[in-house]
């Protein structure tokens, strides 16, 4: 996946930091589309295009800040790297706890931008890439028929077939049928990655069998 | 013992005593002419008593006839004299009364040396003899009248006449003490007069035998006239003492002037229009720096003008001699070692009866130490102004050094962009152009918030300029605008559209409202984000520009004024006394300062219920019409 993919959000109250951080990401080889007001930029934004965010904080009407709780809150995933004028420790640290990728103090190096918003493109594509594995993930467990469903819980549990087929009341056969069947559609080649699958799909562990 | 000689002797040589005395007085004082009046009149009486001894011991006709005859002559004398004492001591007697008093008795004297034997009788006859005071005199007994009988008669009535109006004279006009006088002299003299010559025409026009004896009554009127010349030697004796007391407090009242002048450090000076001298106490030329003994003239007055004042004071001069006020000017001197010196000159016209300025008196003091002084403070409180302007921008400091970063971050960037943008191949320069314009532009932005910085920080002398007060507002709304942005404050700018300028320094004035704002910010920093709102509104208002910045904060303490104590401060740190040197500040610029608390009915902040805040008001008088 090429670095430069995506597109660069840039919103500062600075019409003029706008356009210097603009020709200096562009001049690297991103896409990159500036704002000067809060609003304006939401009202251009869609979530499902790749894309992250560099935010100056000190804006009027709406702080950096506050746009990152609104975001998180409205569940939109957009990687931010923040820019301040005046950066102090309090406000670094509530940044990185929201989730933002960096903090970045103006006036910011070149070198320093570049690597921020190649970290914040990089996490923008992983959470593409973990949105679009999660998708296959629940497809191919649609396929699944409930039966299976059941036989993979347990094989995720780590139980033996014979164990299976005692605790479901079938043949060990069966079982066996219904595990390649899983292992199959989920299209995973060893347990192991039956077990990824499953965590990665938030399937808890199976009630203990009444003894 | 004939006491006819002996009374006659003695009347004689008392009016001769009288003569000398006076004639003395006179020699030692020549203008005093009454004593020669006097003198001479006693004479005159003397030479009657003399006349009338000869009369009355003549035992001839013709001894008597001469005796007579030459009698005369001292009568002349005694009416000139006594018309010419009239004269001089009432001053009312009617000139042309007493020339015709004069004139006729010069007439009976010549008649009576020309004509008959005497005046009266063209004969005598014959001679009588009468016992008189125990001896026989002689007096007239047959002769023949002569035709000038009645020429002595009216001319003693005319005498008598003159005297008497003049004494009327002096009862009516002249006032009250001169009455006394009117009667006792003037009324006297009438009196012995009458007697004397009614005496001697009843003797005349032969009525009565008797010798003549007009001499008593004319050494009473001698008398009286002594009495009034003494009372006059006491009068200028009593008028000497007056003088020599009035001498005395004088010299008292000087001393105490000199010592008052002396402890308040006056210098004492009188200008004398009519000969242009002045006179001045040594304090004075000490002070315009010239030698304590040396005279002092206006135009050495005028030349230790100092050349930049000279101008303006010799106008107020020139002004204050035109007009009927006093004169008093503050102004400097240039001593000759090159001294600068301030002084205060205070002066009072004195008119003459014509209206003319006849003399101006006054004061001068030296008051360099006083306007050092007056420096000193002005320069302390410029300095204290400029001590709480820096302490103000080093509150605004992290707002600042924020403004002067966003620039440098944009050149950065904008710089290392070109740089990649020249790297490239084919590299862009009309977009290497572009950045570059820019960098100067954002490079000018940073220079405008040193600049201002600078002129806040520089400690300099007030300049007055005219400004326009919308300007200063904004000026210093760029200088806090993120301070604002930082606290959350929205401002909602007012301004009217056209203002009249003021006159005032800059910064003073940015200074002001810089306090103003940062007090209603710190005001408003516990309310919720959507109550912090500053309004800052200009009006055109009477002759004067008025700026009202008002805030949604905490509000004012229950008595307004007391924001301006010094000292007075409901901050943590601070020592209060921004509002104090603000204040101090405006009253330079002739404007007024003052708070109010807003009302909460005010409409002006819906929604937001919580106090409603204050409002600062500034007023500046516009400046004038440029011609």
């Amino acid at each position: 996946m090429s670095a430069t993919e995506g597109t660069v959000f840039l919103l500062d109250d600075e019409p003029g930091m706008v356009k210097a951080l603009t020709r200096l990401l562009k001049a690297e080889g991103f896409t990159v589309q500036g704002f000067t007001s809060a609003k304006t930029f939401l009202e251009s934004y869609r979530a499902e295009d790749l894309s992250c965010l560099v935010l100056d904080i000190a804006m009027p009407e709406l702080n950096g800040l506050e746009l990152q709780q609104r975001l998180t809150q409205a569940g939109i995933l957009l990687p931010i790297v923040f820019l301040t004028g005046r950066g102090d420790i309090p406000m670094s640290v509530q940044a990185i706890k929201s989730g933002a990728v960096d903090f970045l103090t103006k006036p910011v190096k070149a070198a320093d931008l570049i690597r921020a918003v190649r970290a914040a493109m990089q996490r923008a594509v992983d959470q593409r890439d973990l949105i679009a594995e999660m998708a296959l993930l629940r497809e191919r467990y649609s396929r699944l028929t409930p039966r299976q469903r059941e036989v993979m819980e347990h094989v995720v549990a780590g139980r033996l077939n014979k164990q299976i087929a005692a605790d479901l009341g079938t043949g060990e056969q069966t079982i066996k049928v219904h595990r390649a069947q899983v292992m199959e559609k989920m299209e995973v080649e060893s347990v192991a990655d039956l077990v990824r699958a499953a965590e990665s799909l938030g399937l808890g562990k199976p009630p203990k069998p009444p003894r | 013992m004939s006491w006819i000689t002996v009374i006659w002797s003695m009347t004689a040589s008392a009016c001769l005593v009288l003569v000398g005395t006076h004639l003395i007085v006179w020699w030692k004082r020549r203008s005093e002419m009454a004593s020669l009046a006097f003198a001479i009149t006693a004479l005159g009486v003397a030479g009657i008593v003399v006349a009338e001894f000869l009369l009355m011991r003549a035992s001839t006709p013709e001894a008597f006839a001469t005796a007579l005859r030459w009698g005369y002559v001292p009568v002349f004398v005694i009416v000139t004299g006594i018309v010419w004492f009239v004269h001089l001591r009432f001053h009312t007697g009617r000139v042309w009364l007493a020339r015709l008093t004069v004139g006729l008795r010069l007439l009976t004297l010549i008649l009576d040396f020309t004509t008959g034997q005497t005046l009266l009788h063209k004969q005598i006859t014959s001679l009588g003899r009468i016992e008189f005071l125990g001896e026989p005199v002689f007096v007239v007994a047959g002769a023949e009248k002569s035709p000038w009988l009645f020429l002595p008669a009216v001319a003693n009535l005319v005498w008598l006449v003159y005297v008497a109006d003049a004494t009327v004279r002096l009862w009516r006009f002249g006032g009250r003490e001169n009455r006394e006088r009117a009667l006792r002299i003037g009324g006297s003299l009438l009196g012995f007069i009458f007697v004397a010559t009614g005496f001697a025409a009843l003797i005349n026009y032969q009525v009565i035998h008797a010798p003549y004896v007009v001499s008593f009554p004319f050494l009473a009127m001698v008398l009286a006239m002594a009495y009034e010349q003494s009372l006059d030697v006491l009068r200028s004796h009593q008028l000497v003492q007056q003088l020599q007391r009035s001498e005395s407090q004088l010299r008292d009242s000087e001393w105490r002037l000199n010592l008052a002048a002396a402890a308040a450090d006056l210098g004492l000076w009188s200008w004398s229009a009519q000969n242009h001298t002045i006179w001045a106490t040594d304090r004075v030329k000490e002070i315009l720096g010239f030698a304590p003994q040396s005279e002092l003239t206006l135009e050495m007055f005028l030349s230790q003008l100092h050349p930049d004042d000279r101008s303006s004071i010799e106008a107020g001069i020139v002004s204050a001699l035109g007009g009927t006020g006093g004169y008093g000017e503050e102004f400097r001197i240039l001593h000759p070692d090159g001294q600068v010196v301030w002084i205060v000159v205070r002066g009072e016209m004195a008119f003459g009866t014509d209206g003319q300025v006849m003399s101006m008196t006054g004061v001068i003091m030296d008051t360099t130490k006083r306007k050092q002084s007056e420096v000193e403070i002005a320069q302390q409180r410029g300095q204290l102004a400029h001590l709480s302007r820096v302490g103000t921008v080093s509150e605004l400091s992290g707002s600042l050094a924020h403004e002067l970063n966003q620039p440098l971050a944009i050149i950065l960037a904008n710089a290392q962009a070109a740089q990649r943008l020249l790297a490239q191949q084919p590299p862009d320069l009309a977009e290497a152009r572009d950045i570059l314009a820019d960098i100067v532009s954002e490079d000018q932005r940073a220079g405008e918030v040193i600049r201002r910085l600078r002129s806040l920080l520089k400690h300099g002398e007030t300049s007055m300029q005219r400004l326009s007060v919308n300007e200063i507002i904004h000026e210093v709304l760029g200088l806090v605008r993120n301070d604002l942005i930082a606290q959350g404050v929205t401002v909602f700018p007012g301004l009217a559209a056209s203002l009249p300028q003021i006159t005032g320094d800059a910064i003073h004035l940015e200074q002001v409202l810089l306090n103003l704002i940062l007090n209603a910010c710190e005001a408003m920093a516990s309310n919720p984000p959507e109550g912090r709102r500053l309004t800052i509104a200009t009006v055109h208002h009477n002759q004067a520009v008025r700026v009202s910045v008002s805030d949604t904060g905490c509000g004012l303490p229950p008595d307004p004024k007391r924001v301006f104590e010094p000292f007075f401060t409901t901050k943590k740190q601070g020592l209060g006394l921004g509002l104090a040197i603000c204040r101090s500040i405006v009253e330079v610029h002739k404007g007024r300062l003052w708070a109010e608390a807003n009302s909460p009915a005010d409409g002006t902040h819906p929604g937001v219920g919580r106090a409603a805040g204050a409002t600062f008001h500034l007023e500046l008088p516009a400046a004038e019409e440029e011609r």
